[in-house]
């Protein structure tokens, strides 16, 4: 069986062993994906990459680190891709040290890249359902949900960012998750992997 | 605490947006096994890994796999040469360390070569003990009561070819088992289809080994009335309705339903 149709769980354990073809065949299923988010958290490509390689190298020498009670392979990936790419941003200091208004802040997400995407073919079905949800979650809800995912913001800094009180926040974050979680409910966990 | 600010809580602290002591207070309490604050911390986390996939994919540059790649080749444990020792001394003198430099270069290659295989040889133990877990999963599969057996038959295009569709109805899974299936040509890829009363509706592409697979797929929850299977030489990345020769068919009973 070629490695881009083994399961999580082959892949990994032949990751484990040190099998390069594993990596290899890890890094074509999820590069396209974890790119994205660095790249929208980053806004550069050549940053992008660079965080990119540091991620599947992190992923190559400490493979054994992964624990599956703690979720799926791709989200322990993109959970260092994330991390490390919120942590150049900080170093970058494209915080912005002045609220920005929240119109501003509105017309920003909606000429993000976060908008639906346009290819829909089969193998983005489960990516169509996240745009989907999201697109319909009202812009109150999800702005804080992408300034804590994408900016690493904390709580009272998204307060301050969009000028709203820190409860108002803490309701409108949790309102969304509820409305992402419903409307992600048929699609079960965050891979379809076999 | 109330059902609600717990749940603001878990969302905030799995999207990291939690100040430092709230962020430890939680944690404490994930420690000692609070059953409220994993379910909900558990949740929160379902919903964040589903972030990024509203993303548009991004393909990188070719060259950063290729830079990734050979990073790692290079990080193989490799023999440095011995040093050039330039000396005045006379040219039989260096005879010696000359055949000692030689000798620690050979045995450098061999530990490396040693140490090259032993890796492969671990790699292939590793497969192999997934090839076995794949086969025992099978089993169990077989054994169940809540799993339907069901045939897909070779057509005109691969009359040697069969495949058995392991239907679990509990969980509405498959596991489909190829054989025999033709070689494919450059390009092209098998694609299973859900057959129902109306078009056909597309899964997965697979690639078997030497006709031989195993595909494992979640029924779409909106397909109640699965009424058969086929598969399908297509393009590598899948196609939304069948447009190559159809391999394998297959109509079903009352699991369709």
């Amino acid at each position: 069986m070629r490695y881009q149709d083994r399961t999580e769980t082959t892949l990994i354990h032949n990751l484990q062993a040190g099998d390069q073809q594993a990596l290899g065949a890890l890094y074509d299923r999820l590069a396209p994906v974890v790119n994205a988010v660095i790249l929208r958290i980053l806004g550069n490509q050549a940053d992008a990459e660079e965080i990119l390689e540091e991620t599947f190298w992190h992923i190559w020498r400490d493979a054994r680190t992964y624990d599956p009670a703690r979720g799926t392979l791709a989200a322990w990936v993109i959970t260092i891709a994330r991390s490390r790419a919120l942590d150049r941003l900080r170093v970058q200091k494209r915080q912005a040290s002045n609220p920005v208004a929240y119109e501003e802040e509105a017309r920003a997400a909606l000429t993000a890249e976060s908008l639906t995407p346009e290819d829909t073919t089969l193998q983005n079905e489960r990516a169509r359902a996240v745009a989907d949800a999201l697109r319909v979650l009202p812009l109150e809800q999800r702005l804080p949900i992408e300034l804590a995912y994408y900016e690493g913001l904390s709580q009272s800094q998204i307060a301050d960012r969009l000028r709203q009180p820190l409860g108002t926040v803490k309701t409108r974050v949790r309102l969304g998750f509820a409305r992402l979680r419903e409307a992600l409910r048929p699609y079960g966990g965050a891979t379809h992997d076999a | 605490m109330t059902p609600e600010e717990l749940q603001e809580l878990c969302a905030l602290y799995v999207l990291g947006a939690l100040d430092a002591a709230e962020a430890a207070s939680l944690e404490a309490r994930l420690r000692a096994g609070d059953a409220e604050v994993i379910r909900e911390v558990t949740a929160a986390r379902d919903v964040v890994e589903h972030l990024p996939y509203a993303l548009q994919p991004v393909v990188p540059d070719p060259a950063v796999r290729a830079r990734l790649m050979r990073r790692i080749q290079d990080s193989s444990p490799a023999v440095a040469p011995p040093a050039r020792w330039w000396g005045r001394q006379r040219r039989w003198l260096w005879l010696p360390q000359v055949a000692a430099a030689l000798l620690i270069l050979a045995l450098g290659w061999m530990l490396y070569d040693a140490r090259h295989q032993v890796r492969g040889l671990e790699a292939e133990i590793q497969r192999l003990h997934s090839t076995a877990a794949e086969r025992q999963q099978l089993l169990l599969l077989l054994a169940s009561p809540q799993v339907a057996i069901v045939s897909l038959t070779g057509s005109e295009h691969a009359p040697q070819a069969g495949a058995r569709v392991l239907w679990d109805t509990q969980h509405r899974q498959w596991t489909v088992v190829t054989h025999n299936l033709p070689p494919l040509p450059p390009g092209k890829a098998y694609q299973l289809w859900f057959l129902t009363p109306g078009a056909p509706q597309p899964s997965r592409t697979f690639h078997p080994q030497n006709g031989y697979g195993i595909v494992q797929v979640s029924l779409p929850p909106e397909q109640t009335q699965v009424a058969g299977a086929a598969v399908s030489v297509e393009p590598e990345q899948g196609v939304t309705q069948p447009t190559g020769a159809i391999v394998l068919v297959g109509t079903f009973g009352k699991e369709g339903q």
